[in-house]
């Protein structure tokens, strides 16, 4: 069953199979909660809306039509969660990374590229909305153009709006951090 | 093609110019081989989008305690799923109701069905008891009682019975 697709999963959770849910929500907890701590900055949160989403998928399993793939009605459903409890409180911006502190004489070349990376981070989640998830669901994600639409239910043409204001918004604040640290790697 | 142009391409497609669509990608593959500052905005361009995505993909190492966490909640006991006994009756009525066994019911459902039968007879077949009935007009004709006076109102009071 390990190598199901994901859509061959949801028809046996669909019939009330619960390993087959309990495989997929192995499949994506992990992409859920990397998403949506994106999105709300907040650990908890992300753990209870993806906790809710996958709740949703094994309620809803009966009813889900494979018109798009599972990855993108996931995907919609726990960005539209953590939109919406992004919307009612403040943004925490996490830390960059949880890497321990480095010992060696490259110490202080690690704590600037951690510095950059907050910077970052900090920009990134200073974006409107979908422009914020425009810009998690193509780097992080990795997914083209045509799948983000297909997440935020909008056409192609809208979401390179979305990137092209984004990156702009992003180059005038990061300023040359792009030059200083872009070549790192 | 202008610089602004190749600029927003850039910013819409990304700095992998084999990902782009066939038509803006001709365009900027020449303006790129006759415009030294195209191939400068490209390079900062790559540059940009490299501190983005190394940014994205660093992963909390909180994230893995996160994941067990999620999947644990969810290995108790599920909700009940919405739409699975409807949808299943939906599908499977007809031939719920070509296996219902009617045996055991034969003698009293032709009964029941034999006096349905013998009351549309009688209502079809069966003595006219109507209002146009002669008998039911001449006793009423011949009765004393005036039923225009029952509801007329009282002379005095004015009060209705």
């Amino acid at each position: 069953m390990d190598e199901a697709s994901d859509e061959d999963l949801m028809g046996r959770i669909a019939k009330g199979d619960e390993p087959a849910f309990r495989l997929l929500a192995r499949r994506y907890a992990a992409r859920g909660l990397a998403l949506a701590r994106r999105i709300t900055g907040n650990d908890a949160d992300a753990e209870e809306l993806v906790q809710e989403a996958l709740l949703r998928v094994w309620i809803n399993a009966p009813r889900w039509r494979p018109l798009a793939a599972f990855r993108t009605w996931f995907y919609r459903v726990v960005l539209n969660l953590s939109l919406s409890r992004h919307r009612r409180g403040p943004f925490l911006p996490l830390e960059a990374a949880g890497d321990p502190a480095d010992p060696s004489p490259d110490a202080s070349v690690a704590l600037e590229r951690r510095e950059a990376e907050r910077r970052v981070a900090a920009a990134i989640a200073e974006l409107p909305d979908r422009q914020h998830a425009a810009i998690v669901l193509t780097y992080q994600e990795g997914l083209s153009n045509a799948e983000v639409a297909a997440i935020l239910e909008t056409t192609v043409s809208s979401v390179e709006a979305l990137l092209v204001r984004a990156k702009r918004t992003l180059r005038d604040q990061l300023g040359g951090l792009a030059d200083r640290h872009g070549d790192d790697t | 093609m202008t610089l602004a142009e190749f600029q927003d391409l850039l910013d819409a497609h990304g700095v992998h110019l084999s990902l782009w669509p066939d038509e803006p990608r001709q365009r900027a593959e020449e303006f790129l081989a006759t415009e030294p500052i195209a191939r400068q905005r490209l390079a900062e361009a790559q540059r940009f989008e490299r501190l983005i995505a190394r940014q994205m993909n660093v992963q909390p190492r909180a994230l893995d305690a996160s994941t067990g966490r999620v999947l644990r909640a969810l290995g108790g006991e599920l909700p009940r799923q919405r739409g699975r006994r409807w949808s299943r009756l939906a599908l499977t009525w007809p031939s719920a109701l070509l296996a219902f066994d009617l045996a055991p019911a034969r003698l009293r459902i032709a009964a029941l069905a034999g006096v349905a039968v013998l009351g549309v007879a009688l209502g079809l077949l069966g003595p006219d008891v109507g209002s146009s009935d002669s008998r039911l007009g001449v006793a009423l004709a011949a009765s004393d009682v005036d039923l225009a006076a029952v509801f007329e109102p009282e002379p005095l009071t004015g009060v209705r019975p």
